[in-house]
């Protein structure tokens, strides 16, 4: 039992933080939620009423549709964009998909080599894109819900400020749905050069995220 | 193994059933 929490300690330590996260923002929610509506002159509504809102789906989903975007991207990139010296990178000369010898993969798979890597064809192609692809459809099904409940949260506020409402198209095109995009957008952008850039210099002991203490600035691609 | 691959499951089971979740509240316009 002890062996397995430690196995599974990083997911497992992650997804308490996320439950206990995701807990805090419909509370939280809720408060300013509520607020709004008394200084408008509705009623306040209750926690299962709030969880179940298009307002509390459009806060959460657009949150995680930008950190899926940040993973697709990076995922996808990574493959043929380097960045010499830093962690997040591989070595300069192998940008790139790189052989099947280096890969591992069809008649260079081994014993214990996951199944549809050791087929040729379309099974190999689908396993060999298949982490970034995921993020990608996480990312698109969570956009997508961004848009559907961030409309109907933008409609609520627009017929209670007795405004028409608007079209998916419409809202999808509007200066709402976009600010609340770009705003998630921007921190991860920035985020992700960080760590590239910081990477290169500096370091954290024991952590695979940095290179070895005593590495040199300019090694590429190694990992602590 | 047993217990990475039943994490790994929930994981996916979870997103699909919360992004569901959300399009259904867009769509009920809640």
């Amino acid at each position: 039992m002890r062996s397995r929490l430690r196995d599974n300690g990083l997911s497992l330590f992650f997804g308490a933080l996320f439950l206990a996260a995701l807990f805090g923002e419909a509370v939280s929610g809720l408060a300013g939620f509520n607020n709004d509506q008394l200084s408008s002159g509705g009623d306040p509504v209750s926690f299962w009423h709030y969880v179940t809102s298009s307002s509390f789906a459009a806060d959460v989903a657009e949150n995680w549709q930008s950190e899926y975007l940040q993973f697709f991207l990076y995922i996808f990139l990574t493959v043929w964009l380097v960045q010499r010296g830093s962690t997040e990178s591989k070595e300069l000369d192998r940008a790139g998909l790189e052989s099947d010898e280096e890969q591992k993969a069809g008649p260079h798979a081994q014993d214990d080599s996951p199944r549809w890597a050791k087929t040729v064809g379309w099974r190999r192609t689908v396993y060999s894109s298949s982490l970034g692809s995921v993020m990608g459809v996480v990312f698109v099904g969570s956009w997508l819900a961004q848009s559907v409940a961030g409309r109907a949260a933008y409609n609520s506020q627009q017929i209670a400020d007795f405004s028409d409402p608007v079209s998916w198209p419409g809202y999808v095109t509007s200066a709402d749905f976009w600010n609340r995009t770009l705003q998630n957008w921007q921190s991860e952008f920035l985020a992700v050069a960080s760590m590239v850039l910081f990477s290169i210099y500096l370091r954290q002991r024991g952590s695979p995220e940095s290179k070895p203490v005593g590495a040199s600035h300019s090694s590429t691609g190694t990992e602590g | 193994v047993a217990a990475q691959k039943a994490l790994f499951l929930a994981l996916v089971l979870f997103l699909a059933a919360g992004l569901a979740y959300f399009i259904v509240l867009g769509l009920a316009h809640r």
